[in-house]
């Protein structure tokens, strides 16, 4: 397990060889502390989808979820807004970030709206 | 919002579910023809199904459940904004577990069938950690997946502060029992660069590259400060007018707010109170400082690169040590 996110005692331990009992001790109670969740979890540094080319932006709380609307064996990026609309795109070629024009989500050939206020 | 996609009457078409600020679960069915129009999910009794307050379309304004006629709306009561069917009892149909902005989930249980549902008429609070389930910062909305792999639905949740929590689920098939938070991706910001997510964070959880872990992907909000361009020694005497200019109209408009605090003050009558604003906000003084501030505005946004507050989606993929994590399918 990385040891990032273990508090002083553990760091602590490898300059004061004097008191080796009492800082293992201590890095042990240390590591038993840390938040074992926050440690097993990395990311890498967040990469923005894009639509057609541009940064999927412009919209209130979007809310992403994937789904194959159309049937066709891909996920589809589909996006909620504060509105109460639905906002879909496909995948291009690519790392997977990358998605074509956006559209509506329609319901009897008018755009799906959920109510909100 | 946090749309689910779920196949939720058992028609075999699938359906999404989810809520927005109005305060109540909603259901939109599809069909061999599309997508129907959105419904409320209501309960045994025909009562739409929510927590505490919602929009009341009719009234247009918000009230809570149980307001009675003329008592005040209690804003502080539990706020539904998202929706999950689950099935929490491992009954073979769809219960709901219900988000609130505040951070709270509450479990709404189905007595009946997918086909033919019963939902009972309250809610029950769920706890995670031994105690009430609270998502750091306000829920946004849940989303269901087997983080670990160990075959129980856990719970990620996104938060209007920023951040994305996880909640694993160490009970069994039936009887959830939700860990205390663990943070996946700690509020934070990225200004001036657009680089993550800030506040209003809505995640989906899937492994988007393929590599055998779960990713996420997460909308929300960024401050964004658009670069200066270099001004003309002209422009910078211009700018220093403008910003003077500014300066003296927010010195006014200070003063008139103060007048309007001093005008209702002493005004108990809230007929009273909405004649003295309406006087003061209809008047000439004001319309002629909202005029003095939107020249002035759009003369300075020319010279000045103001933040502006933009919404993305961004991926983040997981490079923890790969973990044979079964990815979601339908009723993600």
């Amino acid at each position: 397990m990385a040891s990032w996110g273990v508090p002083g005692p553990g760091r602590d331990a490898a300059r004061h060889d004097d008191e080796p009992t009492l800082h293992m001790i201590l890095t042990t109670i240390a590591l038993l502390c840390a938040p074992l969740g926050d440690a097993t979890e990395r990311f890498a540094a967040p990469v923005q989808l894009t639509t057609d080319g541009e940064p999927f932006t412009g919209m209130i709380y979007p809310s992403p979820a994937f789904h194959d609307l159309d049937g066709d064996g891909v996920l589809d990026l589909v996006v909620g807004d504060l509105f109460g609309y639905l906002h879909h795109c496909a995948p291009v070629e690519g790392d997977g970030t990358a998605f074509g024009a956006r559209a509506k989500v329609e319901s009897g050939g008018e755009p799906l709206k959920l109510n909100n206020w | 919002m946090g749309p689910q996609f779920v196949d939720f009457d058992a028609d075999g078409f699938t359906d999404i579910v989810t809520a927005t600020f109005e305060g109540h679960a909603f259901v939109v069915r599809g069909s061999a023809e599309g997508w129907r129009a959105p419904e409320h999910v209501r309960d045994a009794a025909g009562a739409p199904i929510g927590i505490g307050l919602y929009y009341d379309m009719e009234a247009n304004g918000y009230r809570h459940v149980g307001q009675a006629e003329g008592e005040e709306t209690d804003y502080s009561a539990p706020h539904c904004v998202s929706a999950v069917a689950f099935d929490w009892d491992a009954d073979g149909d769809h219960d709901l577990l219900l988000g609130s902005k505040s951070g709270e989930l509450h479990l709404r249980l189905n007595e009946g069938t997918n086909t033919e549902p019963a939902f009972v008429s309250t809610n029950a609070r769920v706890e995670a950690g031994g105690a009430p389930l609270t998502v750091p910062g306000g829920l946004t909305a849940p989303k269901l997946v087997d983080w670990n792999g160990d075959g129980l639905t856990d719970l990620v949740c996104g938060s209007f502060e920023g951040g994305v929590y996880l909640y694993e689920n160490r009970g069994e098939a039936g009887a959830p029992a939700f860990a205390a938070v663990r943070t996946l991706i700690a509020p934070g910001t990225s200004a001036p660069a657009a680089t993550r997510p800030e506040e209003g964070a809505y995640v989906d959880v899937l492994d988007r590259d393929g590599d055998g872990d779960l990713d996420l992907v997460v909308g929300g909000y960024y401050d964004f400060q658009p670069p200066q361009r270099e001004l003309t020694a002209e422009e910078e005497v211009r700018l220093a007018r403008l910003e003077a200019e500014m300066a003296e109209i927010e010195s006014d408009m200070d003063a008139f707010f103060a007048r309007v605090d001093e005008a209702i003050a002493d005004e108990s009558d809230e007929d009273e109170v909405q004649a003295i604003l309406e006087e003061l906000y209809g008047g000439d003084e004001y319309a002629a400082l909202m005029e003095r501030y939107n020249a002035v505005s759009v003369e300075l946004a020319k010279l000045r690169a103001e933040p502006e507050r933009r919404s993305g989606i961004w991926l983040y993929r997981q490079e923890s040590p790969v973990r044979e994590a079964s990815a979601p399918a339908d009723g993600r």
